[in-house]
């Protein structure tokens, strides 16, 4: 059964980069993506890293005419140890789509932030 | 519960936290050089777009793998290893600098660092000495020096060589390391100056090349090494391939043994086949670990070249693609456990050897 912790003011996350909290004997991650939270488990699915202590950073793509991009309005997580990249938006890799970040459930009381583990 | 498998971890990668640390170990004319000019030589060839080591594991004061208590709470205890080989990091590319005095002072400097620094610190701890192979006279010395350590257990040297190390220019290297019952440990190294060419069509383009083509050179070291004869010469050499993968190994035990059979002329010295060479003188670690969609594809493809008895774990800690053993053990059956976590390696170091 899930139960609610509390991991923190609201205003002391920051876009770009993870808070990291253990909760409930769980290592949660939280930061922000265009001003809504973002909470993950701060576990790597591919290999257990803690992937919270990795960078967000732009997304790269090629388009239909193979120009390169860097795109900062759909970051990416990057795993501290083999640097894979999960979409902090779906969760997803782009090569492999049975390995997907542990989004929590979360909600806002307030200007407090709740994470149910 | 039943006991924990116990581990030796082959392959993990200690530094010193600057340059400093290794001054009370050089004498002149090399301290100089080395506070004015450095190492001399870039240490990263490559852009790697992804981070050289992991991030979680850098301290707060120098690189990461130069802090011990680092080390042990991330490495030692949270994964119960049992023994670590230390296989060094920044010294590493000295024996691809072009002069060889200077590389082979450094080498000698870091061998009294890592046996007063580190083989001090934890009874955990085994050594890898490291030489510089453009001279292999200073190199023999260094093995001879610390050879008879109880704790040093290897000798390092990089995959790739501008001449086969089956040459017998190098052959004192291997000499040395036979008599002295040291394992001669191979590692892929970035090149530095006077590297020769990674692949036989030049440069990688990347280091996403260069690092899936990493097992070239060892390939090619594999088959001379054994058509040379060296193993005829020094039956107590023993050569652990780190890092390069193995499923290449299977393929040349299967080529190399059909052309001996017609081609046997042209390796005189030998008296078996290639691939019972191959099985008795060759160590592979399983790092970084293949990691097919179907993790028992890669047993079957292992048990049909019999190469479990020859895989050994090294995790080679703090680099990015290191593996924990857990993650190992996903793509390999429990049943060979103790061979590639502690009873392969502990076949070949002398710190495991009951004495005489």
């Amino acid at each position: 059964m899930k139960t609610r912790h509390y991991f923190g003011a609201l205003d002391a996350l920051q876009e770009g980069q993870f808070s990291i909290r253990e909760l409930g004997n769980r290592s949660v991650g939280a930061t922000l993506h265009q001003g809504k939270p973002v909470v993950v488990l701060n576990f790597c699915p591919h290999a257990g890293a803690p992937i919270c202590r990795g960078k967000i950073t732009a997304s790269q793509y090629t388009d239909a005419a193979y120009q390169l991009h860097l795109d900062a309005e759909h970051p990416v997580l990057r795993c501290p140890w083999h640097g894979w990249e999960f979409s902090l938006e779906s969760g997803g890799l782009h090569f492999e789509s049975r390995l997907h970040l542990a989004f929590l459930e979360y909600e806002l009381d307030g200007t407090d932030l709740y994470v149910w583990i | 519960m039943p006991k924990a498998q116990a581990i030796i971890d082959c392959d993990v990668h200690n530094t010193y936290r600057s340059q400093t640390e290794l001054y009370p170990y050089l004498a002149e004319p090399w301290l100089s050089r080395l506070k004015e000019k450095g190492f001399g030589y870039p240490l990263e060839t490559f852009y790697g777009s992804v981070h050289a080591k992991r991030l979680d594991a850098k301290p707060e004061n120098g690189p990461a793998g130069s802090d011990y208590g680092l080390m042990k709470t991330q490495l030692l205890d949270k994964l119960s290893i049992d023994y670590v080989v230390l296989t060094g990091e920044g010294i590493s590319g000295l024996s691809y600098m072009p002069d060889a005095e200077y590389p082979a002072a450094l080498a000698s400097a870091y061998n009294q660092y890592l046996v007063e620094e580190w083989l001090s610190k934890d009874e955990r701890f085994l050594g890898s000495l490291h030489v510089a192979i453009q001279h292999p006279e200073a190199a023999a010395t260094e093995i001879y020096r610390w050879g008879a350590h109880p704790k040093v257990v290897q000798v390092s040297i990089p995959a790739a060589t501008t001449l086969p190390l089956a040459h017998p220019f190098y052959r004192p290297i291997l000499r040395a390391a036979a008599e002295m019952d040291l394992v001669v440990a191979l590692h892929f190294r970035q090149p530095g100056p006077s590297a020769p060419d990674l692949t036989p069509v030049g440069m990688p383009f990347s280091y996403l090349d260069y690092h899936a083509l990493i097992g070239l050179p060892y390939q090619a070291q594999l088959v001379m090494l054994v058509s040379s004869g060296v193993f005829e010469e020094l039956p107590n050499l023993k050569i652990m391939m780190m890092e390069g993968g193995f499923i290449w190994a299977i393929h040349l035990m299967w080529r190399f043994d059909k052309d001996y059979k017609a081609l046997h002329r042209l390796a005189p010295a030998l008296r078996k086949l290639p691939s019972e060479y191959i099985l008795q003188h060759f160590m592979f670690g399983v790092q970084p670990i293949y990691e097919p969609r179907e993790a028992s594809k890669l047993q079957e493809v292992i048990e049909a070249g019999g190469l479990q008895h020859n895989l050994v774990f090294g995790s080679d800690y703090p680099h990015w693609d290191a593996d924990e053993p857990d993650f190992i053990r996903r793509y390999l059956p429990a049943a060979w456990d103790s061979a590639i976590f502690y009873d392969n390696a502990a076949s070949w170091f002398k710190s495991f050897k009951q004495p005489a």
